[in-house]
């Protein structure tokens, strides 16, 4: 693994990381990597199927189980910036003036 | 103020020796005094008196048939959602957050009347064994004070041992109950993965994740855990009676031990005290047998590519748009990188990345396929050793609790977790009690030995661990 390698690790997951970080995090990343690359071996080659234990994909009906605007005001002070009941969010792309 | 457990106080209220409110006033001068050196606490909430006066007037009005925790003071993990209190998940990028409804086990302890006290420190997003990781400055060990309490529910863990609170709820990925419980010289308990709600926990490994108690005593964990557990419609995840076959209570267990992954890595005075205990069980009337788990030393790699991977997806939801810390930036591509490079700690990031790349396509099948296969394989591995074993025991961790600072390396740190996370990674209930002592510097350091049970054997472990320990706390008592 390159830090750019790991730059572009940040990107997709969408942080913000300085070249100090990348390259630290390129050193225990690969460290990591290596160590828990063992799985290879330990899992083998024969096809195992995956346990997701006993119980798995339950769904509930699909009907509305709380009041309307029973969260409405506690979920929108919860949000850094908002225009009355709207959240605000910068815009997606940069203007060329 | 003695280090009470729920029966102590309990006995207390019914003779009227002391009340909720009194306790209630004592927890709180207590943790005023002693929590500036442990750190245990991240909030100490303004509505405890309130609780506490509610709890006194119902036992005074209902006696013997009021709830079961009424007037039990109660410590919550700081990832545990509680309407209208801070939550952080010990992480600046929660830092200003209040928690919008109550999770399920909060709603049950409420209902059970006990008193809510504060959220604990933890590592951030419960990511690490040492609450070192914390964004608001580490936990002490209150047993001493120059070595971490373990983690992540560090706090939790510290707030019982120091004597505060008789619970705190923990939260466990990969350990984080059962460890800083074995650092702290206290019980910590992970029930199997259903057992109890994880609606408004803050997830970290979803298929991971349960929450537990920290006590003194054994039969204090049963009776929280009786509390907080049950199906959940809000978790779909979650368990009844009738998912597992029953696994009953025995007089006798035959108890099975993996003694080929005692041999690297274990601190010798931590063997010599494991087997120790191994005797005292035989001499209880218990059969120890060796067996052998060749997969279970393996659990680590698994988890370490499994984990990272559900963190990955579960902390995309912190952009700092919807609720947070969001810092400026020109475009929504910016806010959310800067808000999660300023919000998010280096080992939460660490993971991020490495879940981002284990995910990646042309890396998948080579991780996280064959890190899923090996925990299919784990699961196979214990069902045939539960078939001629009850329980197996292992120490909790390697070592007792270690200096601040002292595994500055990811991986070396990582290596405490040896023995917990193979029950996570296959859903098994596992239980935490002391197991003697190991003198470091002088002090007399706690170390656990851990009780693992088929799935749905939660009762089977409390079992055990009843007649294996309690009986301990009642001698150091007399």
């Amino acid at each position: 693994m390159k830090t750019d390698d790991v730059q572009h690790l940040a990107r997709l997951a969408r942080i913000a990381i300085t070249d100090t970080e990348a390259a630290q995090f390129t050193q225990e990343i690969d460290d990591i990597l290596q160590y828990v690359s063992e799985v290879q071996a330990v899992a083998g080659t024969d096809a195992v199927t995956p346990t997701v234990g006993p119980v798995y994909n339950v769904f509930r009906a699909d009907v509305v189980t709380t009041e309307p605007e029973q969260y409405t005001d506690t979920l929108l002070q919860a949000m850094p910036e908002t225009d009355g009941r709207f959240m605000k969010v910068p815009k997606i792309l940069k203007q060329d003036d | 103020m003695t280090k009470s457990t729920i029966a102590s106080l309990q006995d207390a209220y019914r003779t009227g020796a002391t009340t909720p409110t009194a306790v209630a006033t004592e927890t709180l001068a207590h943790i005023e005094k002693h929590d500036s050196d442990i750190n245990a606490f991240l909030d100490v909430y303004d509505s405890v008196l309130t609780q506490a006066d509610a709890a006194t007037a119902a036992l005074a009005a209902q006696g013997e048939a009021a709830p079961a925790l009424t007037g039990i003071p109660v410590a919550l993990k700081h990832n545990i959602m509680v309407a209208g209190e801070r939550v952080t998940a010990a992480s600046k990028i929660l830092e200003h957050y209040t928690g919008s409804f109550d999770a399920t086990i909060v709603t049950k302890l409420k209902a059970a009347g006990a008193v809510l006290i504060g959220g604990t420190n933890m590592d951030e997003f419960a990511m690490g064994g040492s609450t070192e990781n914390s964004a608001f400055g580490p936990t002490k060990n209150p047993v001493d004070p120059r070595r971490v309490p373990g983690g992540s529910s560090g706090g939790s863990a510290a707030a019982v041992a120091m004597g505060a609170v008789p619970v705190a709820i923990g939260t466990d990925t990969g350990g984080s109950i059962r460890q800083p419980a074995s650092y702290c010289g206290v019980v910590g308990f992970k029930p199997t993965y259903g057992a109890v709600s994880r609606s408004g926990l803050l997830a970290m490994g979803s298929s991971l994740d349960q929450a537990g108690p920290v006590t003194h005593s054994v039969a204090d964990a049963a009776l929280v855990h009786e509390v907080i557990s049950g199906h959940d419609p809000l978790d779909m995840t979650t368990i009844t009676d009738r998912t597992y076959p029953p696994v009953a209570a025995k007089e006798h267990y035959r108890i099975g031990v993996p003694r080929d992954v005692l041999t690297t890595g274990v601190d010798p005075d931590v063997v010599a005290n494991f087997e120790a205990h191994l005797k005292q069980l035989t001499a209880a009337g218990h059969d120890v047998v060796d067996i052998e788990l060749p997969l279970f030393a393996k659990g680590l790699a698994a988890y370490y590519i499994v984990m990272p991977a559900e963190v990955s997806s579960n902390l995309a939801r912190y952009d700092g748009l919807r609720y947070g810390t969001q810092a400026t930036g020109e475009t929504l591509l910016e806010v959310y990188e800067r808000s999660r490079a300023e919000g998010f700690g280096a080992e939460v990031k660490r993971r991020i990345l490495l879940g981002t790349y284990v995910l990646s396509a042309g890396y998948y099948d080579a991780y996280y396929g064959k890190a899923q296969a090996v925990r299919a394989l784990m699961r196979e591995e214990l069902a045939t050793v539960f078939q001629s074993v009850d329980i197996i025991a292992t120490p909790t961790a390697p070592t007792p609790a270690f200096a601040f600072g002292a595994q500055a390396d990811p991986l070396a740190m990582y290596q405490q977790d040896i023995f917990t996370v193979p029950v996570n990674l296959t859903g098994v209930p596992a239980l935490s009690t002391p197991m003697g002592t190991v003198t470091r510097e002088a002090v007399a350091l706690p170390t656990g030995v851990q009780y693992i049970a088929p799935h749905g054997g939660d009762n089977r472990l409390f079992d055990l661990g009843r007649r294996a320990y309690d009986h301990t706390l009642s001698q150091a008592a007399a």
